[in-house]
């Protein structure tokens, strides 16, 4: 695996224009990833992830922009660059009459450094299914060969989208454990989610897209210090009250609604609960929800947006 | 170019071992086994494989020597490799594209080049495993049969010589559909039959034929299927034949026809040239291949012509495939390239295996695009033309009626839409049995003008085409279910319709062409289809067994 140097970007965009009919996915949209960096673009269904990270992968041409990938450009170097990348895509059916062993072998073969497949089988825990037909295989065991597929090719970086996307808890988790073993030999990664846990716990830095810009970018922590109030109350009554009545307690610093429930910016738990437990009771109000965390990237995405990631 | 070696050869391993495991094949190798069995007849029989006309106007066919059936085997071979063959092949590259693994394999290196050649050879290769199983056919029946000595070249030479060059072109031509736009959904099935074949038959005989005397005795450059050249060179075999009269294929005769000793296709050096310089007219389709190939990004094609400064094809022509073929509509721009399931809707409401048929067949409707009016058109017209017409506007109707229904058993699965539509709760646990229901309804529902038409005429027409319509909808549902795909269907159903257009003896399915088979036969075709439909559920149970639907 060759490395660049870290002061240089290892994918670069400016001004990435996509429109396609009379939507634009992508508008105006700037990057800069470093080498051996997780990058994560983060965002609702639709924002234009996908189609700029196809973009940046060279499967989509811009209508506008510019796009270098570990210094060189697609027109020019689509070969090499197709070399040193390593892509998984959203929703791919692989071919279910081959088996788990043939499909990366045919893959491997595409490559002039292929790993050897048998060892990148192995080490997406794939050994015991080698022989299996891609169609007998668990969701979570089909995007661990669609993460294999994209490793065999020996890649400097690996362009993952909604790799975790329907899978169970436990599957995530061990395809969280792949791409950290990766970042371990220096690869830069870079995925798209609309899992804000996810993005925390494998990005180094994070972009939020909405609407085909970035409205955000940096580390998990920067971006959440950035909100005013560091925990969020959820919170439900009967009968439900206003805004202005949640934003008159001591401490609240934002309420919105989503569905029955009211999420309460809030700058210190331990002063601001007793306060609302206290005006709930002296009102004469029932409780029927309460519950309390720090503030994420979702509470960012909703202070910045107005609108929840997974209401889209 | 060893790499490029190794990438083509690891695409045909994969495609050729996927092929072999697919249920479509085992019945595509049946229907082959079966075809060449029937097909190299009997001696002392009233069929035959070659027969030719005397002067003194007596039938004449050769004895069953290593030649003769050699030359059978030679005949069908070219045709099912060029006519049939096409269909067996065809689709894979749209197949990559809707399952989005051609934009993977887009995101690797792999060259346009390796990846259409992959195909190609994995095309080539399936194709020549298919045709190979005629050969122990023919020596079945040359261990039978057989008079004389068993000459290898004379047994395997015209199969090699007519075979190689028709699978070489209709794998290019393959691979060149599956990269078009239009071509490469259901309709390009229909063109390739309509007129393809046509040009496949006729071109050659214009080459053979000498202006000056009216004869076809010269060899054609051009002759893919090898007909022609099969029969200018029995024509040489034959000097005592009457010119024009000889007959290839599986002719049915009215009385039984002498044998006699026949010396066989005279393979000189001139034949042998042309035979295999025709596989260089592979290349023709392959490079025009290479060029309109987009990998797998519509745009790309889009904004390469916008380069070169021509307009973009957002006209008919790029809108076509939309039009035509409601699977390819969204292909490249969405993850699963689907129908809308919205007709569906109604049986979530309420839940029932009735409401479930009529909104397939609704759906087989809505996206039936400019097909479903053509087909309406035609059968209006032929329930209204004089009986003189009706032959030809039926035969078009019936014609067009293949693409409408290839795959409406199989339009989930391929749409990756399975799992959303079977958990509704009134679709029929039995998805062959919801699939003839629906496919059953819509063919009489859009066929009700011409029914009506053949009951006038009598009872018995009507019987015949109505019996001949649920036969057809249950072939289609049950190749559907059993090959995963539509092509299996449209490729035996085109071969029925022209063997029944040729007026083949008991193949005239619905009664359209002349047929007056009796109520036993039609008795018979209704019992045929539904030997289909028991055998696609026995595979549906099996695979639902085993997980998968």
């Amino acid at each position: 695996m060759s490395s660049v140097s870290s002061d240089q970007p290892t994918i670069r965009c400016r001004g990435l224009v996509k429109r396609y009919s009379d939507v634009t996915a992508v508008d105006g949209l700037d990057l800069e990833v470093f080498s051996g960096e997780c990058f994560g673009l983060l965002g609702p269904n639709g924002a234009g992830k996908t189609t700029t990270i196809e973009i940046l992968e060279g499967l989509t041409d811009p209508d506008a922009g510019e796009v270098e990938v570990l210094g060189l450009g697609w027109k020019k170097s689509e070969r090499e660059l197709r070399e040193r990348l390593g892509i998984s895509l959203q929703e791919t059916q692989l071919n279910e009459k081959l088996t788990v062993g043939e499909t990366v072998r045919l893959f491997a073969s595409f490559y002039a450094q292929a790993r050897d497949p048998e060892t990148v089988i192995a080490e997406l825990s794939l050994t015991e299914k080698r022989n299996a037909r891609v169609g007998k295989l668990s969701g979570g065991q089909k995007q661990r060969l669609a993460v294999a597929c994209a490793l065999v090719g020996n890649p400097d970086i690996l362009f993952l989208d909604e790799p975790t996307t329907g899978l169970d808890p436990q599957s995530r988790r061990e395809l969280w454990d792949q791409i950290a073993r990766f970042r371990a030999t220096g690869g830069t990664l870079l995925l798209t989610t609309h899992y804000m846990d996810e993005a925390e716990k494998l990005c180094d830095r994070i972009a939020i897209v909405d609407k085909g810009k970035v409205i955000s970018l940096g580390t998990p922590r920067d971006l959440i210090s950035q909100l005013p109030s560091a925990y969020v109350v959820e919170i439900d009554t009967e009968p439900s009250w206003s805004a202005e009545q949640w934003r008159a307690i001591p401490g609240v610093q934002e309420a919105r609604r989503f569905g029955e429930v009211w999420s309460l910016a809030v700058t210190s738990l331990t002063e601001t609960v007793p306060e609302l437990l206290a005006t709930v009771e002296r009102e004469g109000a029932k409780l029927l929800h309460l519950s309390t965390h720090r503030a994420t990237l979702e509470d960012l995405f909703v202070a910045l947006t107005g609108r929840a990631l997974r209401d889209e | 170019m060893s790499a490029l070696v190794l990438q083509i050869g690891a695409q045909v391993g994969a495609e050729v071992r996927t092929r072999l495991r697919s249920t479509g094949t085992l019945v595509a190798l049946a229907v082959m086994l079966v075809g060449s069995y029937l097909w190299i007849p009997n001696p002392g029989g009233k069929a035959t494989s070659v027969s030719w006309q005397l002067a003194d106007g007596r039938l004449q066919t050769s004895v069953h020597s290593a030649a003769y059936i050699g030359s059978a085997m030679s005949f069908l071979a070219g045709f099912f490799a060029v006519v049939v063959g096409f269909y067996l092949v065809a689709g894979s590259i749209r197949r990559d594209r809707e399952r989005r693994v051609g934009a993977i394999l887009a995101a690797t290196p792999l060259p346009n080049a390796a990846y259409l050649l992959g195909k190609y050879f994995a095309h080539v290769a399936y194709l020549a495993l298919v045709v190979s199983l005629i050969v122990p056919i023919g020596v079945y029946h040359f261990l039978r049969f057989g008079v004389g000595p068993f000459d290898a070249a004379a047994f395997f030479g015209p199969l090699v010589l007519l075979t190689l060059p028709g699978i070489a072109f209709v794998a290019a031509m393959a691979v060149l559909f599956d990269v078009t736009p239009v071509l490469s959904g259901r309709m390009g099935l229909v063109i390739w039959f309509f007129v393809l074949s046509m040009v496949a038959a006729a071109l050659p005989i214009a080459q053979a034929t000498n202006p000056a005397t009216g004869r076809t005795d010269r060899l054609p450059v051009f002759d893919p299927m090898g007909a022609t050249s099969v029969a200018v060179l029995i024509g040489r075999s034959l000097p005592q034949a009457v010119p024009g009269s000889i007959s290839t294929g599986l002719i049915f005769r009215k009385e039984v026809v002498p044998a006699v000793a026949w010396g066989g296709l005279p393979l000189d050096a001139d034949f042998v040239a042309r035979r295999l310089g025709g596989i260089l007219w592979a290349l023709p389709p392959l490079g025009l291949a290479l060029l309109l190939f987009d990998r797998f990004d519509p745009a790309r094609r889009r904004l390469s012509l916008r380069r070169k400064g021509k307009k973009a094809p957002t006209t008919a022509i790029a809108a076509a495939p939309t039009l035509l073929d409601p699977l390819a509509a969204t292909a490249g721009t969405v993850p699963i390239a689907a129908p809308s399931f919205a007709a569906l809707a109604p049986v979530a409401a309420r839940p029932s295996a009735f409401l479930a048929i009529v909104a397939d067949a609704v759906l087989l409707w809505k996206t039936g695009s400019i097909l479903r009016w053509a087909v309406l058109i035609l059968v209006i017209l032929a329930a209204f033309l004089p009986a003189s017409a009706a032959p030809m506007v039926g035969g078009g109707f019936l014609l067009l009626l293949a693409p409408l229904i290839s795959e409406a058993s199989c339009r989930e699965a391929l749409a990756g839409a399975g799992p959303l539509v079977f958990s509704q709760p009134g679709v029929p646990r039995s998805t062959v049995l919801w699939k003839l229901g629906s496919v059953g309804l819509f063919v009489v529902a859009v066929s009700l003008p011409f029914l009506l038409r053949a009951l006038v005429d009598s009872p018995a027409r009507g019987f015949a085409a109505l019996s001949g319509l649920l036969f057809v909808a249950a072939l289609s549902v049950s190749f559907g279910v059993l090959s995963g795909g539509g092509k299996l269907f449209v490729g035996i159903y085109l071969a029925l319709w022209y063997a029944a257009l040729n007026r083949v003896p008991y193949l005239d399915f619905c009664g359209l062409f002349g047929g007056d088979l009796g109520l036993t036969v039609r008795a018979a075709y209704l019992a045929a289809g539904a030997v289909f439909i028991a055998l696609a559920m026995a595979v549906e149970a099996r695979r639902r067994a085993s997980g998968v639907r």
